[in-house]
């Protein structure tokens, strides 16, 4: 049966909600599907203890599901064991986790890492904090002209034979698609531990981590139906045995004295402090109960509205559209000729439609392509063909009143 | 100094205009289109402040885009004069708004000016996103610093 997408819009209670609402900010959150929230209440209401340390069975049950999500968490993305998956509060987390935990075991001074323009503030600022200020040497991928990442310029910069090479799944701005996989194999090639910040990936396509054969993969809870203040840390174990604990405290200990302490085995190495168990537990739901709905036509879908979207506002002269119609996640950014994007997101504000305008936490990207920002239209599998269609009138108004005619 | 002096007098010449003739049809509660559309054209009536004259020591903190605002104050007449820009239209028209209103004030009236009820009074604060209004409270702020410093 083809992938219909009123039945998967149903399911999502934020929408009857708000009906008065288009909703297109879903690269920043998506919303949420009611198996999520009854995830979440029925752990409080019936489940709650705290896990890994209980000497009673409601603490075991606890831990159990806690497990359990680790579990579908490692059957979502392909990872081959349970323990290779590390609960972060989030993608910055992880990514902080891993530039703090590489320094001085894989990076030593005067080595070098690889990002990419695309990149995020937070694959960029973690690198910077923990390694630049330890002589570690940050390189970067530049822009062809058409915006997409110069791949001849990443071959070449890997010829510096960087440590590790960090860069996007797909850029938050411009909605592009990575080829991480001949990415991840040419930067293995130079020795390289590749790290892809899956934020805006995950919920593109379906990620085996072990055919992508990347050292890490990281990403949100929020940005994929799950609940804020939880994300994922993958690594191989090889990988993950590199790592020094950013956090120290509870859970990860094996033996403390006031002279040595002794780590736990992982995961629990990596995940000091109480977790976000309700959190965890209630993606661990979401992402077995999204694995098995329709993710091909789920995909189709938001494709098919990225193109009507995509061809209805290339064919309005005053604006100057940013991403690209093709190889993109589903995200439309431009901007009105001459006209600030704040003042286009107010526009499109007084007429209900969420969207995100500014430099989306990626200023060097913006300074690259020398625009001050840009307006964000981004897609999800619940959007509805009527929805871009209200989008686009509201665009049209907003034209209409910042440079009339 | 010529050049600002110049910059102020066009400025003021053109936030009277403002105030005397746009500022009246703002105040009737219309559609909202009928709103901006009468707020983008308040904002064409002002001069362009040139690059080189908007110092990084006037920029208001606190804006998604950004705005600049130089006051001075003519000690021998006895009045507060503004000069703005922005790079968003809508921010230079609901600065406009509300410079119009104390443009030219004497120093006594303008320490005693109440600020907030400016934009209040259009109905315009509720028409606008809570980032834009933050961004119009740091204007206000920075005003205010000004009257208790004057």
């Amino acid at each position: 049966m083809a992938f219909n997408v009123e039945t998967f819009r149903q399911q999502f209670p934020f929408f009857q909600a708000n009906p008065n609402w288009v909703y297109l900010d879903n690269a920043a959150t998506s919303h949420k599907p009611q198996i999520m929230l009854d995830s979440l209440q029925h752990f409080y209401a019936s489940a709650n203890s705290n896990i890994h340390r209980g000497a009673h069975s409601l603490g075991d049950q606890a831990t159990q599901l806690y497990e359990q999500a680790r579990q579908h968490v490692a059957d979502f993305i392909g990872a081959e064991q349970a323990e290779q998956i590390i609960f972060t509060s989030g993608t910055t987390a992880a990514l902080n986790q891993l530039a703090f935990g590489l320094m001085g075991t894989v990076l030593q001074p005067g080595d070098r890492i690889l990002l990419t323009t695309l990149e995020h503030h937070a694959n960029i600022v973690p690198w910077q904090l923990h390694c630049q200020s330890k002589g570690v040497v940050l390189d970067v991928v530049p822009l062809t002209v058409d915006h997409q990442l110069d791949m001849a310029a990443f071959s070449r910069l890997l010829q510096h034979q960087p440590k590790v090479v960090s860069f996007c799944h797909v850029s938050n701005v411009l909605g592009q698609v990575l080829p991480v996989a001949d990415m991840v194999q040419q930067a293995q090639a130079v020795g390289a531990l590749t790290v892809i910040d899956g934020a805006q990936g995950i919920l593109h396509d379906t990620i085996d981590v072990q055919q992508l054969n990347t050292d890490f993969y990281v990403f949100s809870g929020h940005k994929i139906y799950g609940p804020t203040g939880v994300g994922v840390l993958y690594g191989k174990t090889k990988a993950l045995e590199c790592l020094t604990p950013l956090l120290g405290g509870g859970e990860m200990i094996q033996h403390v004295s006031f002279d040595h302490t002794r780590y736990h085995q992982l995961p629990f190495r990596l995940e000091a402090g109480t977790s976000a168990i309700a959190e965890v537990i209630a993606l661990g739901t979401t992402l077995h109960w999204l694995a098995k709905q329709d993710r091909t036509g789920m995909r189709q879908h938001k494709q098919q509205l990225l193109q009507h979207g995509w061809q209805q506002l290339e064919a309005m002269p005053q604006l100057e559209l940013l991403s690209s119609a093709t190889n993109n996640a589903g995200i439309i950014t431009f901007n009105v000729r001459g006209e600030h994007p704040t003042d286009v997101a107010t526009l499109l504000n007084e007429q209900k439609i969420a969207v995100r305008a500014g430099q989306h936490c990626a200023m060097p990207l913006f300074a690259n392509i020398h625009h001050p920002g840009a307006v964000r239209l981004s897609l999800a599998a619940y959007t509805t063909q009527a929805e871009v269609d209200a989008a686009i009138n509201a665009i049209r108004m907003a034209v209409e009143l910042l440079c009339p005619s | 100094m010529s050049f600002m002096n110049d910059c102020i007098a066009e400025t003021a010449q053109a936030l009277e205009h403002i105030r005397q003739d746009l500022l009246p049809e703002l105040a009737n509660p219309g559609h909202w289109q009928e709103r901006y559309r009468a707020l983008m054209g308040l904002a064409r009536q002002l001069p362009t402040l040139p690059e080189e004259r908007r110092p990084s020591s006037a920029l208001i903190e606190g804006c998604e885009s950004r705005a600049w605002l130089l006051h001075y104050f003519d000690s021998v007449e006895d009045k507060h004069y503004f000069v703005f820009e922005s790079d968003a239209r809508i921010v230079k028209a609901l600065l406009a708004v509300l410079l119009c209103q104390i443009n030219g004030m004497d120093n006594k009236t303008f320490k005693a000016c109440q600020l907030e009820l400016c934009l209040k009074e259009l109905h315009l604060t509720q028409h606008l996103s809570q980032s834009r209004s933050k961004g119009l409270s740091s204007v206000i702020k920075h005003l205010q610093q000004l009257q208790a410093s004057s």
